[in-house]
């Protein structure tokens, strides 16, 4: 995989917006003025009336922006529809039969377990070195260590030796972490390519990103699962304060930004009956099985610092623990709801209150971390005092509540109306997006008590959505230009990891991204030279069958296309692939690229696969 | 500048402005090799770190072993390593000695290719050396190491991508920074320029060999040159540049040196390739790569076992990289580091748990090798940090400015590292004047 990260100059990141429009008659001086008055916010003005788009442009804005490419004849289906229609169809997708994705979703087993049943089926290493040795089966290396290379030997009987606790944890009905990570990319794939509710898919990926958690992240390998169903999933065309609820009582996320460690320094002690519930937990939770003592190691690592308090009695030989740093607030959680959640870096809040705010999520935790791991709201970790936040006092004694009037305020404070339109605008709209637009879109969350649906219609309908110098202003990020391109030449895909592998190469593997800030949406964060040459690479080996588990029949794009004339071959793909959407420049390249002999297979048939590879590579199919 | 608008994941565009500026020529200043960070090699070719992250936690009490603190061995009833000329057999047959080094401290028997480096005086160690932060979080610790501000989450960039911020280079190639990796590191993220590549081969369209590949190159090559997005264009310019100049260069030409072998596997072929990019002189300054597995909860080992096989592997492979570049040693400083290290008692799967201290090898012709830096704090219970980890004498930021300073020649010490005060009276001297 390759990346390069260079100098970026602002004002050029700017000047994106407004020099993407092909074949654009607006002069260069006109296109900086219209650049200022952006900057002011004011509308760009037209000079010329033929500048708004035809009506078939607006179908191909709106599909482009609102799912994952279109497929041969979707543009003809909406305009036929017209497009008002077939943006409320995709509001309402409960409305949408989609039987060809839940067809081909019905045999992932793990997407459709529960967390409690995850945690049994995919245990985490440390519990299958456990389980391995109840067996008395010597557990290799754990899985991802290279023994020494050097020594064969060595490597054959580690490679025996993990092929046998496979199979024995197999045959024990168990499956390697990895494959939960794996199916959970696989049926994301899927529903982006398949799924006929597109807008819904693409607000899934939207949410989840803005919700972000990492599936490395110790317990969350097997708690993301739940995570993007239950949390995510359920809420993305509702109301805002469902899907902030959700995902802050999600398991997934309590751990994620450490809120399950978050204890009020004045906790008070559990009583030995709390006490021997817990460890009791602790026993089910790490082995699955009530019947087997746990080991009496004490925890081992901070995913079991939960149970972890001080002045336990010791256990017999063991010396008394040392407290450890997380007995006390974890802030963690508590900024990042503010910062990157709901009311955004510059919304008005401080780090008192973020303290604050951790205060009152004290005691919203965990139990059985390793069976699945519930919600759990603990009284002995809980700040029970009274709080200040954002300046509206909050009485002492709220227990529970605390943490839930805090997600009121915040789903309902002005600064999250600003923060959540700013960020649906820059993903639909424009990098830059419009003042006017957001705060019509604001207003809108704000009247609507942030209900997403009724956002989204405003933004999708405005004049600013469908302003000439926004059509195909974007730069699709890694995981649409993939989907776009099978989409766009109607290839079949099982979504395995072969096909994972270049989304994660082009720098956005599907769930894989490290901090809470989730992927950006802009041009700057795409476009980069080893991202480039990835999607050009991808581009190529789609289109000649070299992606393993997808299948690209390129003769039933053409039928009845006489492949020996170049130009005509272009012409159709062109018009299929971009709308005949494509510079005079690029145009004349591909053309003679094609009229050189080596592109010409034997007998003077064009190689049509080459052909879609510079396309599909293009710089006009990055945009949308 | 909003401070999260420079994402941790991917690399950032160049702008057509500077784009423009890019021509031919550049590539014949690169080759002719200006040295332009300030160093004073003799050769006066450029200085060039390369950093080697440990990932998963390394136990530095048994890379390099205090074997003249009995603690050590009463706290690892089953793992400790034995004393040099043998001792404790931990009930194991065969349990090779450690290495001794200076009487107290001894290199585990699988570090023995780093014994003569170390003797030669170019391999220094640093130990109860890491991070003062009390994290015990993988994910948190690497973080802080990266971005070189441990306790801060709001960092967007990394370490080394300020040091090549702080020292710009405006003639620069675009392999200044190279990552050898499918990601690009948090330390080498930022607005500076930099490289992941997990293959040197593997930078290049892929569209078939021979006319055919070279007439598809071609054609992205055009279209990106015409595209009329600026973005697009400049760095459609950008890679194909460099993959022009990376193929000009063919570092792949450069073998090992006679009687250099590099370990099999992925650690001893990007260190293959880190060298060669090197030998081709292709404008490298800061190398970066990683090595995972140290994570030995259960089952550590001693002398032989799971730790004792990733020590071989690095060990094997940093020797191999080292050697190969010997013509070149003053030039070179080779680092590793690691989030933290592990607990000073054993646990109950006879492995360690996260700890605190560990320690960093230092490898360069101009390195003051040959001895062990850092303030020892002792194993007794009540020198231990939290009464259970090696403890912090060494920051880790101390090495890194030191470096920075004396070896590649930074002068702005204080935004490379925000938030510390660099003060050299803490630099351990590892860098011979």
């Amino acid at each position: 995989m390759l990346n390069i990260s260079k100098t970026t100059v602002r004002f050029a990141s700017a000047l994106l917006a407004l020099l993407l429009a092909l074949g654009s008659p607006v002069s260069l001086a006109q296109e900086a003025r219209n650049q200022k008055r952006k900057a002011r916010g004011a509308q760009p003005t037209q000079t010329n009336p033929a500048k708004s788009l035809t009506e078939e442009q607006r179908v191909i804005h709106l599909l482009d922006r609102s799912t994952f490419g279109p497929r041969p004849g979707d543009v003809e289906r909406a305009m036929k529809m017209g497009w008002e229609k077939y943006l409320d169809e995709q509001l309402h997708p409960e409305r949408l039969s989609d039987l060809a994705i839940e067809q081909k979703l019905k045999d992932i087993q793990s997407i459709h377990l529960s967390a409690p049943e995850m945690a049994k089926y995919y245990p985490q290493p440390q519990v299958i070195q456990q389980i391995l040795k109840s067996r008395g089966i010597e557990p290799p290396g754990l899985a991802g260590q290279n023994q020494n290379p050097n020594d064969p030997k060595n490597t054959a009987n580690e490679d025996i030796k993990r092929r046998e606790a496979y199979k024995a944890l197999s045959e024990m009905g168990y499956k390697p972490p990895q494959v939960a990570a794996q199916e959970l990319q696989q049926a994301k794939i899927l529903r982006a390519v398949y799924s006929e509710r597109q807008l819904q898919e693409v607000m899934s990926d939207f949410w989840f990103n803005h919700f972000n958690v990492f599936i490395q992240k110790g317990a969350d390998r097997i708690l993301t699962t739940s995570y993007e169903r239950d949390a995510i999933r359920p809420h993305v065309l509702g109301k805002f304060e469902d899907l902030l609820k959700a995902t802050a009582e999600h398991p997934a996320m309590l751990f994620y930004l450490d809120n399950w460690m978050s204890a009020s320094p004045n906790a008070k002690m559990p009583n030995r009956d709390e006490l021997r519930r817990m460890r009791r937990e602790q026993q089910l939770g790490r082995l699955g099985n009530p019947g087997q003592r746990p080991n009496a190691q004490m925890p081992r690592d901070d995913e079991q610092q939960m149970l972890n308090q001080p002045g336990q009695p010791g256990q017999p030989g063991q010396p008394g623990r040392i407290p450890r740093r997380a007995r006390g607030l974890n802030e963690n959680y508590a900024r990042e709801i503010m910062e990157l959640h709901t009311l955004g870096v510059d919304g008005g809040y401080t780090q008192k209150d973020v303290q604050e705010v951790a205060r009152c999520f004290t005691g919203w935790t965990l139990r059985n971390p390793r069976a699945g791991a519930e919600f759990f709201f603990s009284p002995f970790m809980h700040d029970d005092g009274e709080k200040t936040v954002l300046g509206k006092k909050i009485s002492s004694g709220g227990g529970i509540k605390d943490g839930y009037t805090v997600i009121h305020m915040l789903a309902t404070h002005p600064s999250t109306a600003k923060f959540i339109s700013t960020k649906l605008a820059r993903k639909f709209v424009s990098d830059n997006p419009p003042k006017s637009l957001v705060d019509r879109m604001a207003k809108t969350f704000q009247k609507t008590e942030g209900d997403i649906r009724e956002v989204l219609r405003t933004m999708f309908t405005s004049p600013e959505f469908f302003a000439a110098e926004n059509y195909r202003a974007k730069i699709k990020t890694p995981f649409e230009m993939t989907v776009s391109a099978v989409r766009a030449i109607g290839a079949d895909t099982n979504a395995g990891p072969q096909f994972h592998r270049w989304i994660a190469q082009m720098g956005e593997g599907l769930f894989l991204c490290q901090p809470p800030t989730g992927y950006a949406d802009t041009a700057e964060h795409w476009v980069n030279t080893g991202a480039l040459l990835e999607r050009m690479n991808f581009a190529l080996a789609l289109s000649s069958n070299r992606v393993p588990g997808t299948l690209v029949n390129l003769q039933n794009l053409a039928p009845g296309l006489n492949a020996s004339q170049s130009s005509q071959v272009v012409d159709h793909y062109v018009k299929l692939l971009l709308r005949g959407q494509v510079s005079p420049q690029t145009r004349a390249t591909i053309d003679k690229s094609l009229g050189e002999q080596q592109l010409a297979m034997a007998g003077g048939r064009v190689d049509v696969a080459r052909v879609v590879g510079l396309i599909l590579g293009s710089p006009e199919f990055q945009r949308q | 500048m909003n401070r999260r608008f420079f994402l941790k994941n991917s690399g950032i565009a160049l702008a057509s402005i500077s784009a423009a500026t890019m021509s031919p020529s550049f590539l014949t200043r690169t080759l002719a090799q200006s040295n332009s960070n300030g160093s004073n090699g003799q050769s006066g070719r450029r200085k060039i770190l390369i950093a080697i992250f440990q990932r998963g936690a390394m136990d530095g009490l048994s890379a390099v072993i205090p074997y003249g603190e009995q603690e050590y061995y009463n706290l690892r009833s089953s793992i400790a390593v034995p004393r040099p000329g043998g001792g404790i057999q931990n009930g194991q047959p065969n349990q090779a000695p450690a290495i001794d080094l200076d009487g107290f401290f001894a290199l585990h028997p699988t570090l023995a290719p780093f014994k003569p480096i170390y003797d030669s005086g170019q391999l220094a160690i640093i130990h109860a050396a890491g991070s003062p932060d009390n994290t015990r979080s993988h994910f948190d610790a690497q973080d802080y190491m990266e971005s070189g501000t441990p306790g801060v989450k709001s960092t967007t960039d990394g370490w080394l991508n300020r040091y090549l911020q702080a020292n710009s280079d405006a003639k620069a190639s675009p392999f200044r920074a190279v990552a050898m990796g499918a990601n690009m590191p948090r330390t080498m993220q930022g607005k500076a320029s930099a490289i992941a590549m997990t293959n040197i081969n593997d930078f290049a369209i892929r569209a078939g060999g021979g006319e055919m590949g070279q007439a598809v190159q071609g054609g992205f090559e055009a279209m990106y040159e015409q595209t009329v997005n600026d973005a697009l264009r400049g760095t459609g310019k950008e890679t194909f540049e460099a993959v022009k100049l990376l193929k000009r260069v063919n570092p792949t030409q450069y073998q090992p040196t006679a009687g250099v072998v590099y370990p099999r596997g992925q650690f001893g072929d990007r260190l293959k390739q880190i060298a060669q990019l090197i030998k081709s002189d292709i404008g490298l300054e800061v190398a970066f790569t990683d090595i995972g597995g140290w994570d030995t909860h259960a089952n550590q080992g001693s002398s032989q076992g799971q730790l004792a096989n990733r020590l071989t592997e690095l060990s094997q492979g940093i020797a191999a990289l080292y050697a190969d570049l010997k013509d070149r040693a003053d030039d070179v400083v080779i680092l590793t580091m690691t989030e933290f290290g592990r607990t000073a008692r054993e646990n109950g799967n006879r492995g360690t748990d996260h700890g605190h201290a560990s320690v960093m090898f230092a490898l360069g012709g101009l390195i003051k090798g040959g001895k062990i830096y850092g303030k020892w704090p002792g194993l007794k219970s009540n020198q231990l940090y939290e009464g259970r980890d090696l403890a912090l004498t060494t920051d880790f930021r101390d090495v890194f400015a030191e470096l920075a300073k004396h070896h590649l020649g930074a002068t702005n010490l204080n935004t490379i590292f925000p938030g510390y005060q660099v003060n050299p009276a803490n630099f351990k001297g590892l860098v011979r004047a």
